[in-house]
């Protein structure tokens, strides 16, 4: 165990509690058996419990400072902010830009980011994986896929 | 004119070169939409079902139907190079078959799998013409509280699950169960855990939650790791070793059983046999500590199990008219559209095309084996792109995939917010398995339970009244009992935590 089980654990435990919250507010029993209520209850519990017991099995680490830091190097990090946002930024813009353009900012955001930033490859890829793959899916396997206000 | 008369005659209809073709050509655009992520063997039907409507019916159904099984490989290919499902039960092939391509074993992975698929399949479809009647009649007595017993024997297989830690497996199992109370109550109707979200009313969708746990989880370590701009070692060999076959072999034989056998009950779904499968093999194995690190037994059996199930499906439609999962609803319809009714009197009123079209799942299957063999120094080729594309490309997939089963950006974000669950989980060694087997057993077993005892007045003892229950519980009783001690033995091998 690691320093990274108690902080995981902490945040179980939260998650327990809130889904045991949401679970006491449903009908718990009915009169043919178990309720909506029944089946969240109890796993909220269980969960509970076994959070409470990765912290404990986790707390001489934490007291001993064992294991890796919490958080990755500050180059692993950028990258997947990179990458989070870039998802993040589709979730967003996917439908009132579109799909072609949304792509292609994502394209470009992510191989410019992770370091292919030469001129005429990371673009080329970023139009065939956009509009190309717009029509692929559009014209040929008939999945509909959003146009944006700009009807791209 | 008896079965083996119609079985020749269908392979005599199967061997005419235009229904080869539509066969071959099935085959490869099943396995090229199946490399899709989120786009699985249901939605890939339904998309090239309108290239079949021009067909003759026989050519048709034939063309349908290696679409299907061609999918289910397709599916494979990005599991084993991608660590990305391209179907919710590829995702069990991504444990062992990514850690394969990782040690540059990505060509053995792609070839068991495509070897155990054939196996499965010609099995499955074996048993289809011997067994198909008899099987199907005993399928008809599976009521909710046989469903209960059998998702409660995959339960109890979780524990077999456990690597590093018997105590992180059972909190990923216990969090399985909880993300699959989103969504309606499957009895009252009663939402929970909707957070007044419409697109939580449905539940947490399958594909989009593995797709982000595996595929964005992996990208998103995959970012720490130092050292080649590309992604996996390089390739050591294509080929099977002597070991590898050897290894594979049992894994195979019971991968079809249980595919073949589950395949009969509609409604289990295909994660349910793959799942098993894999937690049956490490339940088994003399070495359960090198699953989920490269473990041929963990392709080999999952694989084959899937095919098999997919093959297997075709029973009940064929013989009781009943679907046994999304796709052969799908093709259900499929064979609607081109005048054929399924159910008994299918093989009593055109038994000419029914024998035609089982004749062509035999050659369906020999024509993706050798099909896909050929192209594995192509698919494994895939592996030397640099990686900042290959994570651009698979983002892209992603997208499309999510977006694409429910024409909603909802799903992306959760497949986003699953991908760094995923990531996290990684760090903290949380395996993956015991969530998606539970996430994918929980509503089943709920309704299930929730059913009998609307069928029994409340009582409990229904469960235990009748035999095939009865005897599922004993064996689910047994399996937790010898996986929980294995467990145990493998997680104190690894120098683990119980």
């Amino acid at each position: 165990m690691t320093p990274r089980h108690f902080i995981l654990g902490i945040v179980l435990l939260a998650v327990a509690v809130m889904a045991g919250q949401e679970a006491v507010q449903l009908t718990y029993w009915t009169a043919l058996g178990p309720g909506p209520g029944f089946f969240p209850f109890w796993l909220a519990v269980v969960l509970g419990v076994l959070s409470l017991l990765l912290c404990v099995r986790s707390l001489p680490a934490l007291r001993l400072g064992k294991g890796e830091g919490a958080l990755p190097d500050r180059d692993v990090m950028v990258k997947m902010a990179i990458v989070i946002g870039a998802l993040g930024g589709v979730v967003v813009l996917l439908e009132p830009l579109g799909f072609r353009l949304t792509m292609l900012a994502m394209y470009l955001l992510v191989l410019y980011g992770l370091g292919r930033r030469d001129l005429l490859l990371s673009p080329l890829i970023a139009l065939l994986g956009s509009f190309g793959a717009f029509h692929v899916f559009t014209q040929w396997l008939a999945v509909p896929l959003p146009t944006g206000i700009f009807g791209w | 004119m008896d079965t083996l008369q119609y079985l020749l005659a269908g392979f005599a209809t199967v061997f005419q070169i235009q229904n080869l073709a539509f066969a071959f050509s099935g085959c490869v655009l099943g396995m090229l939409v199946g490399v899709l992520p989120g786009v699985g063997p249901a939605a890939g039907t339904a998309i090239l079902i309108p290239l079949t409507l021009v067909l003759d019916p026989t050519s048709a159904v034939i063309m349908l139907a290696a679409i299907y099984y061609g999918a289910m490989y397709g599916g494979t290919i990005t599991s084993i190079l991608l660590n990305l499902p391209g179907e919710a039960s590829s995702a069990v092939t991504c444990l062992d078959g990514y850690e394969m391509a990782r040690q540059g074993r990505a060509g053995p992975a792609l070839a068991i799998a495509a070897i155990g698929s054939f196996i499965g399949g010609t099995i499955a479809t074996a048993g289809l013409v011997v067994l198909a009647i008899p099987l199907s009649s005993i399928a008809l007595k599976f009521g909710p509280p046989e469903f209960f017993s059998l998702m409660m024997v995959g339960l109890c297989l979780v524990m077999g699950l456990a690597s590093q830690s018997l105590v992180l497996a059972l909190i990923s199992a216990v969090l399985g169960l909880l993300l699959a109370q989103v969504g309606i109550d499957p009895v009252m109707g009663v939402p929970r855990y909707t957070f007044d979200r419409m697109e939580l009313l449905d539940g947490l969708g399958i594909v989009a939650v593995v797709m982000g746990l595996f595929g964005i989880g992996e990208i998103l370590h995959s970012l720490g790791e130092k050292g080649s701009a590309s992604a996996q070692a390089a390739p050591r060999s294509l080929l099977l070793s002597k070991a590898d076959i050897r290894d594979s072999a049992a894994p195979i034989a019971r991968g079809s059983a249980i595919g073949f056998f589950l395949g009969l009950i509609p409604g289990v779904g295909a994660i349910v046999p793959t799942y098993l499968s894999y937690a049956l093999e490490k339940s088994v194995s003399k070495t359960p500590e090198r699953f989920g690190k490269g473990a041929i037994q963990g392709v080999a059996g999952p694989e084959t199990a899937n095919n098999a199930y997919a093959n297997a499906a075709f029973i009940p439609l064929f013989t009781l008219g009943i679907p046994g999962a999304a796709t052969t609803a799908i093709l259900m319809g499929a064979l609607m559209m081109n005048g054929l009714i399924p159910g008994p009197s299918l093989f009593v009123e055109q038994p000419r095309f029914i024998w035609a079209v089982i004749a062509s799942f035999f050659v369906g299957n020999l024509i993706l084996l050798v099909l896909s063999l050929p192209f594995i120094p192509l698919w494994v080729a895939v592996l030397k792109v640099p990686r900042a594309i290959l994570v651009a490309i698979v983002l892209a997939m992603c997208v499309i995939g999510a977006y694409s089963i429910n024409n909603s950006v909802f799903d992306i974000g959760l497949m986003l917010f699953f991908g760094v669950i995923g990531y996290l989980f990684k760090k903290t060694d949380v395996p993956l398995a015991p969530l998606v087997l539970t996430f994918v057993l929980a509503p089943l077993m709920e309704r299930s339970l929730r059913q009998s005892l609307e069928m029994s007045q409340g009582e409990f003892g229904i469960l235990f009244s009748r035999p095939i229950s009865a005897s599922l519980l004993v064996i689910s009783i047994v399996v937790l009992i010898v996986s929980t001690m294995r467990a145990v033995r493998a997680v104190r091998g690894s120098d683990g935590e119980v």
